[in-house]
């Protein structure tokens, strides 16, 4: 009697033991630890996060190679560098960062699909800076006068005034808008606002002799605006980098 | 009357309404097609980041060489040590590194002018400061300015034969540092011009941010113009 009820305990321990060995052999056969639909999937996704990154850093690459100055935008952090190859000349810290696609008439004007994935080119800034190159004939008899009139010549400042708002217009329809706000408080604005905004661009863009597939709306204290505004050289190009 | 009722009641004919909401209408499809989509750019940026075609099909360890690749060759661009940046349209120079600004400074750089010799002699001089990459060839203590041609066209003066005849001790400040082609980064006398395009195309700097970018530079800092 008793050996039969040892047998019984001892065939449901048996039991209890070999479900747990099942169940631990389950647990080590999980999806992923073994070649299967979702590890396939798992390593695609991997290759797609690779290859995506990788293609960001053939961009830098080509852009640091280059002899060109250029402009690197990190949305995230809210960051755009201004560099020459592959060095920092300077940093920008960024109040706001926009991106503005056109609405366009059925899809007439759109934006190019791989926008952010591109290295603009081309850049010219808008309104330009111009300055009038004084020209001095050392043999002409007004020489002297003419000379030293611009000993003190103006400041950048006065030189070169930069507009609250202002563009670099690069190939293809694509532009970085800078504004220069006094407010660096700044916070998203309201409704009545916003929209306000949205028909003054709406009758900008009816008038506009640069018709713009897209647009980079970069928000910077007013003072930094206007010493960026004076430092853009001319053919800049300009990259997004990823968000990772 | 209130404002809306007059509105409402003003245009008492049928057409005048019809044309009203036509105007309405046309207004509001120019405003929708016309204008501008506007949110922030790192939710854009995150939705549109799509995969190059074919990523899948490579396998991750090829892809992961290749970026080890890319990430080496980006970072052998990257200058490892001090380096100076002089922009020329807001006359400020400065002394950095990869990751931090050592010292920012007013400077002076070239005034644009053209400047003519005239007399039949068609000689003429563009007073600019290049732009793009140099670097420090030869750091000089007490540099001596030795005059060229249009030091004396400029002040109207004969150009001497005699080579000492156009040293000019004194003008250049402590320290001079040579970029090539006859351009230098070094002091002045005119303090109170800093800040101003009034050089010939060298760079001046005041007496304390010399000496610190003087002390701070060695042979082959490499000197970015923009």
């Amino acid at each position: 009697m008793r050996r039969a009820r040892s047998g019984r305990r001892s065939s449901f321990i048996d039991g209890l033991i070999s479900l747990g060995l099942v169940i631990a052999l389950l647990g080590a056969n999980k999806p992923g630890k073994t070649p299967g639909a979702a590890g396939k999937s798992s390593s695609a996704a991997n290759a797609t996060e690779l290859a995506s990154a990788n293609a960001q850093l053939r961009r830098q690459l080509d852009l640091a190679t280059g002899d060109t100055f250029y402009y690197t935008l990190d949305p995230v952090r809210r960051v755009l560098r201004f560099m020459y190859q592959g060095n920092v000349l300077f940093e920008r810290n960024l109040l706001d960062v926009e991106v503005g696609t056109r609405r366009g008439f059925l899809g007439k004007g759109a934006a190019p699909k791989d926008w952010a994935e591109r290295v603009w080119s081309s850049g010219a800034l808008e309104p330009p800076r111009t300055s009038s190159r004084l020209e001095l004939d050392a043999s002409s008899a007004d020489y002297k006068t003419q000379r030293d009139e611009n000993l003190v010549p103006p400041t950048p400042e006065e030189a070169y005034p930069a507009p609250e708002v202002w563009w670099i217009r690069y190939a293809g329809g694509m532009a970085v808008e800078v504004h220069g706000v006094a407010d660096t408080t700044r916070t998203r604005p309201g409704f009545f606002a916003n929209l306000s905004q949205q028909c003054q661009d709406s009758l900008k863009a009816l008038v506009a002799s640069n018709h713009d597939a897209i647009r980079i709306r970069l928000y910077l204290p007013r003072p930094q605006s206007d010493m960026l505004y004076r430092s853009v050289p001319p053919e800049t190009r300009f990259t997004i980098l990823p968000v990772s | 009357m209130s404002f809306w009722q007059t509105i409402v009641t003003l245009p008492a004919r049928r057409s005048v309404r019809v044309g009203i909401s036509l105007f309405v209408i046309a207004f509001l499809g120019l405003f929708w097609t016309t204008g501008f989509n506007y949110q922030r750019l790192s939710k854009v940026e995150a939705a549109s980041l799509r995969s190059p075609k074919g990523a899948a099909k490579v396998a991750p360890a090829v892809l992961q060489k290749e970026q080890r690749q890319l990430k080496t060759a980006l970072n052998k661009k990257v200058i490892g040590a001090n380096y100076i940046v002089i922009d020329v349209t807001n006359n400020r120079l400065v002394l950095r590194t990869r990751d931090a600004v050592l010292r920012e400074a007013k400077c002076s750089t070239g005034s644009g002018i053209r400047l003519k010799e005239g007399g039949g002699k068609g000689r003429e001089w563009q007073f600019d400061t290049p732009r793009g990459m140099f670097h420090v060839l030869q750091k000089v203590e007490d540099p001596v300015w030795k005059k060229p041609d249009w030091a004396f066209v400029e002040e109207q003066e004969p150009v001497p034969n005699n080579p000492n005849d156009r040293m000019e001790p004194d003008m250049m400040g402590e320290y001079g540092l040579h970029l090539g082609h006859g351009y230098l980064i070094h002091g002045t006398l005119y303090e109170r011009l800093l800040g101003r395009s009034v050089t010939h195309g060298c760079v001046r700097l005041g007496r304390d941010d010399l000496r610190a970018v003087y002390a701070a530079s060695k042979i082959g800092t490499p000197v970015i113009i923009y």
